[in-house]
């Protein structure tokens, strides 16, 4: 394929852009791009709408590929990257659309406490997360499985862990999928996945993922802050993890096995991590199942550090304080929905790589705590600017799927970062604007530098403009956990 | 990019990807190659090792339907053995290898202390294997 330049773009609007289909003649529907002029000369620099158009070359792919505003550059889908393709006209699954990480995603909870209460003891909580949430590379998690007790997880999900005691039902209820996918058979996950897996429930990882105590400092929709319990100056603790190395080893084992089949099934495609199986072939279904037991596992494990979150919060703050979830939501899956396409409605099977689900009001898959008025959607930004919790809208729903953004978005590699700033130096940086660090490396914390990620409010504007979904609050770091 | 040793071809070096690390290696035979691309891909973790403690050996036989494929799938084996056991590899013995067969042993020593950075995985994305000048060269993209 060509490579893409900006005069093969087309303006749709001073928020959406185009590159039709016949770009290049593999292309089977155009890829629209949610950005403006301004990050568009930005996002052009890397590879990342190369990697877009290779999206809308998939088989049974509908309308378009469609890329989010902090869409950069991946590995085969780019990230920030929607593909819904028809699962009964030969549409595929891909599981490198989905992700390694596979249910990848973002837990926020809120206290009954206002960040003023909260100021004196915000060393003493941070110090307690940081112990309580196992983080960094090769360290357990406390909850100790059997291979029987992981397949139970892997089937039941987040439901697991309530009925071992640990969270309880209105967790579960403020979850996507109330924390279980249907579809789960831990016996298409090989054993090394589950080896790689069988310790790390609860624990954080490395990278990007990470937990903040945050600060509501804006509230842009009253009506429904309430009812996501989010009030001004109030506290919230986000969490951004995914199915560890389990997920890897699902992801690894079947982009595996796609790519031994692709010759037999003489199936072409420009990058071979595109590798994919008809959604109905028997290998489709199998690693279906696999990344919905995959997906039960990143529930459960955000469900467990949600726990071990309200634990800490009742050792520090006093067991009154009430640390309730506001909602948990994947940004790495793919989903089984039902959308219209033109007049029909169509049964698709909706890769969200690096974007949420963002799904308005009224919807029956949105939970029943928020269906008056669309699930929370958790945008992270970085560690020295905001997050925002978002909520869906009828155009959304209509146009991209009913997506959103999963946060800013990276413009520069961490090599880069590395270069331009020191760890100490940020970490002194961000302590001085009043944000605590508690990260056991300098090096990782410089690696995701704000810097290194596109504006927060550029991505969130553009969202709104779009009306992909509509900011409800904004959230502000007080401290960052991160394991490296 | 940064070389890991002084020789005119570096055996390996990563160059900036925004998401990800991408690293290039280049061997002169094939088991050169994948001998570079494993102490490129374990040069990530910074691993120290007590060299006092016994190793343990882990065979490794793989059969792939192409060349980029065995080399995922053995940058794959060793990421899982690394990750499930703490162990980095300061020898590999190559039995044989061909471009759709390998057989190995690695020697794994248990890491004393780490890079606490996660390899997600080893990725087909812009996963070329050439053969220039009588060097092999491959291009390999990590989840990160």
């Amino acid at each position: 394929m060509k490579t893409v330049s900006r005069q093969d773009l087309i303006k749709i609007t001073d928020t959406e852009f185009e590159i039709p289909h016949l770009f290049d003649p593999s292309m089977r529907v155009g890829a629209r791009i949610f950005t403006t002029e301004t990050m568009l000369d930005e996002v052009i620099k890397d590879r990342s709408l190369q990697q877009i158009c290779n999206v809308a070359t998939l088989p049974g792919i509908q309308k378009y590929a469609y890329a989010m505003p902090d869409i950069h550059q991946g590995y085969g889908f780019p990230i920030g990257g929607v593909a819904a393709t028809a699962i009964h006209e030969e549409g595929i699954i891909s599981p490198g659309g989905i992700g390694y990480d596979i249910n990848c995603g973002v837990r926020l909870l809120s206290l009954s406490l206002s960040a003023h209460d909260l100021m004196p003891q915000l060393p003493a909580l941070a110090d307690a997360l940081f112990q309580e949430v196992p983080s960094g590379v090769g360290r357990s998690g406390s909850c100790k499985l059997t291979t029987e007790e992981l397949d139970h997880v892997l089937i039941h999900g987040a439901r697991a862990m309530v009925d071992r005691g640990i969270g309880n039902e209105e967790d579960l209820a403020h979850c996507e999928e109330e924390g279980t996918l249907g579809f789960a058979e831990p016996a298409n996950i090989s054993e090394k996945a589950k080896l790689r897996g069988i310790d790390q429930v609860g624990t954080l990882g490395s990278g990007n993922h990470f937990l903040e105590i945050q600060k509501v400092t804006e509230i842009f929709d009253p009506e429904i802050a309430k009812v996501f319990g989010l009030e001004l100056n109030g506290v919230t603790i986000m969490i951004h993890c995914g199915s560890r190395g389990l997920g890897h080893q699902v992801c690894t084992d079947y982009v595996d096995q796609m790519v031994t089949k692709l010759s037999s099934w003489n199936r072409a495609l420009p990058d071979k991590e595109l590798a994919c199986a008809p959604f109905n072939s028997s290998e489709g279904q199998q690693y279906f199942s696999a990344m919905c037991a995959a997906a039960n596992f990143a529930w459960a494990n955000r469900h467990t550090i949600g726990h071990q979150v309200r634990t800490a919060c009742h050792k520090i703050l006093g067991s009154s304080i009430a640390v309730r979830t506001v909602y948990d939501v994947s940004h790495n899956i793919g989903k089984k929905e039902t959308h219209s396409i033109g007049s029909e409605k169509k049964e698709l099977l909706v890769h969200r790589k690096g974007a949420t689900r963002a799904f308005p009001a009224n919807h029956p898959a949105v939970p029943l705590a928020y269906r008056r008025v669309g699930h929370p959607v958790l945008v992270p930004g970085t560690m020295g600017t905001a997050s925002y919790v978002m909520v869906g809208t009828e155009q959304g729903l209509a146009s991209a799927f009913g997506s959103c953004c999963h946060g800013a978005g990276r413009t520069m590699s961490r090599m880069q970062a590395k270069k331009q700033v020191r760890g100490k130096e940020l970490r002194a940086e961000l302590e001085a604007r009043g944000i605590l660090i508690r990260c056991e490396s300098d090096r990782g914390l410089a690696e995701e530098a704000p810097f290194a990620y596109k504006s927060i409010e550029d991505v969130t504007h553009i969202v709104t403009a779009a009306h992909l979904a509509r900011p409800v609050a904004k959230c502000v770091p007080l401290a960052v956990i991160k394991g490296g | 990019m940064g070389n890991f040793m002084a020789k005119s071809v570096p055996p390996f070096s990563f160059a900036p990807h925004t998401a990800d690390l991408e690293l290039h290696v280049s061997g002169t035979s094939l088991e050169e190659l994948f001998r570079n691309a494993l102490a490129g891909m374990l040069s990530i973790f910074e691993a120290e090792i007590d060299p006092t403690q016994p190793a343990t050996t882990y065979p490794v036989t793989l059969t792939a339907t192409s060349l980029e494929q065995l080399l995922v799938k053995f940058l794959s084996e060793a990421l899982f053995l690394n990750t499930v056991h703490h162990v980095t590899f300061p020898k590999i013995t190559v039995s044989s290898i061909t471009p759709t067969s390998l057989d190995a042993t690695l020697e794994g020593q248990k890491i004393t202390r780490r890079k606490p950075l996660e390899i997600k995985a080893v990725t087909y994305h812009n996963l070329e294997i050439t053969q220039r000048n009588g060097l092999w060269h491959a291009t390999i993209v990590f989840d990160i």
